[in-house]
């Protein structure tokens, strides 16, 4: 819990209490926004139910602006987070990889954790596909380090990279969030599937 | 009114959060500037200066003795002052170096201090501050 | 659920999070990194006397190969290069405070002690450090100049010697005879060795590269 262990010692149990506590967090509310559900998840993709794209953003938005505002206030320090090095041939063949996994399975390793706690005999066969395909990427790693490790940036932060404040990179995504929503919402409209009913 | 009544929470968070950034960006009692560009003077030396290079600084001078000594070699009228270093920040001092208009020089036999005054001192924005060479 | 409060609870949100971006926007912001915790405390650790190793505690790290310890150099490659200290890295204060400090100060493991001419740039790299976050900074008393003076022109005068000053004057013998043989070596063999230390200093920041 590097940004609050900075300001306050804590020793390491409180430290994981916190982050267990975190976690559990994340999954109720994964669960109660009805993201253990596949045909939600998948809806993301055929544009009947966009509830995936509503929350996630909100949710990534409301952490980034509460984040700023608490590392600028000295609460926080935000110096501690790890920002992820970015390898770009990696991120695209890894993003590919990952939208046809969750198209067709219906879920995202997050998602099929919670789904797999309430019982889904889907959910554990993903996330065993999820382990062994992870297993597979970590045994043949030396086959594939050239493409693994290609085209790498390093920790890039996009207001970086655009020269712009952290701030008004906030208030930018903020208003494409405002945006992405109102056509997520046409999109149901649109692409309304009444046959695909909210049961688990 | 009626939207005052029905967004009253919002405005209510709005302003707290408001108040909050202007106390803190009025605050004398944070570190709150780019670190590095506020070190950059101690990397082109600009930080350091002679006695003879003194008359050169803008406005007047406030010339703070880190080891109590008050050995400045000024004239009468110049303003020395002799705060030990582990106590430049009190509250009585710190208003007085950060109320001062012009430059601020700051000497002591040991370097290690005025070189860990000077940091600590740019890094809460006093922009001339200098070290007596 | 009731659709009106549903869109009051959405313009309420949307409000509060435009509202939030908005003041983001007019703040100072910076994506570098300000020194963090309040002004008095820091001054402390800066001034405490602790933060000071005196040569002959470095000396004794140098000779006992303590693993603990990392010498960082912040003069200039030149004179790095004309007076090198056994077992250390040589950082430039020009580099050290234009890139992250996060590369060298990572391990709270290791101490890091900063070396330089005399006190100056040393004590610089260490409030700057100090400032960042990191504890594990420190500073040789002093510096090359004392070092030199105490250390490598060491001699014993005098008609007894304790335990004590017997066992200080060998360990200055040894730190001596370390230094003057790294500084002997031919230019090429230095070059490697200093090559070498940073590829080795780099392998001990640990992570899972």
């Amino acid at each position: 819990m590097g940004p609050i262990s900075s300001l306050v010692i804590m020793p390491e149990w409180l430290d994981l209490l916190i982050a267990f506590m975190i976690g559990t967090g994340f999954g109720f509310a994964l669960e109660q926004a009805g993201f253990s559900s596949s045909r939600k998840l998948a809806g993301m993709f055929y544009g009947y139910d966009t509830t995936v794209i509503k929350v996630f953003f909100t949710a990534a938005i409301v952490a980034l602006a509460g984040s700023q505002l608490l590392s600028y206030l000295g609460l926080i320090n935000l110096n501690q987070v790890f920002v992820n090095e970015y390898y770009v041939t990696s991120a695209i063949a890894g993003g590919i990889i990952m939208g046809a996994g969750f198209i067709m399975g219906g879920f995202c390793p997050g998602t099929g954790i919670s789904a797999m706690s309430i019982g889904k005999i889907d959910a554990m066969v993903y996330i065993a596909g999820g382990l062994t395909g992870a297993f597979l990427f970590a045994e043949t790693y030396p086959l594939i380090r050239n493409i693994a490790e290609a085209n790498y940036k390093g920790p890039v932060k996009v207001n970086e990279v655009f020269g712009i404040s952290p701030g008004l990179f906030t208030l930018i995504l903020i208003a494409a969030a405002a945006v992405m929503f109102w056509l997520a919402e046409a999109a149901e409209k649109r692409f309304a599937r009444p046959d695909i009913t909210n049961e688990l | 009114m009626k939207v005052l009544k029905q967004y009253w929470i919002v405005l209510l968070i709005i302003l707290a959060t408001i108040t909050a950034v202007f106390v803190k960006g009025f605050s004398r009692n944070s570190f709150r500037y780019d670190a590095v560009k506020r070190a950059e003077p101690s990397v082109n030396k600009a930080n350091i200066i002679t006695p003879g290079q003194t008359a050169r600084l803008p406005g007047d001078i406030l010339w703070i003795d880190l080891d109590g000594v008050k050995n400045f070699s000024t004239g009468p009228d110049e303003k020395v002052i002799s705060i030990p270093a582990d106590s430049i920040l009190t509250k009585t001092y710190k208003k007085l170096i950060f109320k001062h208009k012009g430059s601020i020089v700051i000497k002591s036999a040991d370097k290690a201090i005025s070189a860990g005054v000077w940091m600590i001192l740019a890094q809460m924005g006093i922009k001339n501050v200098y070290i007596l060479n | 659920m009731n659709f009106k409060s549903d869109m009051k609870t959405r313009e309420k949100i949307s409000a509060l999070l435009l509202s939030a971006g908005i003041i983001l926007a007019l703040l100072p912001l910076t994506g570098n990194r300000s020194f963090s915790g309040k002004p008095e405390k820091v001054l402390s650790e800066i001034l405490n006397a602790e933060t000071f190793f005196s040569v002959d505690q470095v000396a004794r790290f140098i000779v006992t190969e303590d693993s603990t310890i990392q010498l960082i150099d912040v003069r200039s490659p030149e004179a790095y290069r004309k007076n090198t200290m056994p077992r250390s890295v040589n950082i430039p204060y020009n580099d050290f405070i234009g890139n992250d400090p996060d590369k060298y100060l990572n391990n709270t493991n290791i101490k890091s002690i900063f070396i330089s001419d005399d006190d100056y740039y040393s004590s610089l790299a260490m409030a700057y450090s100090k400032g960042l976050g990191y504890n594990n900074c420190y500073v040789m008393k002093g510096g090359l100049k004392e070092w030199t003076s105490t250390v490598i022109e060491s001699t014993f005068t005098g008609e007894r010697i304790s335990a004590r000053e017997n066992a200080l004057f060998e360990t200055r013998i040894r730190a001596a005879r370390l230094f003057n043989e790294m500084n002997s070596l031919p230019d090429s063999l230095k070059l490697k060795f200093m090559e070498s230390k940073k590829f080795s200093a780099k392998k001990l920041d640990g992570g899972c590269e």
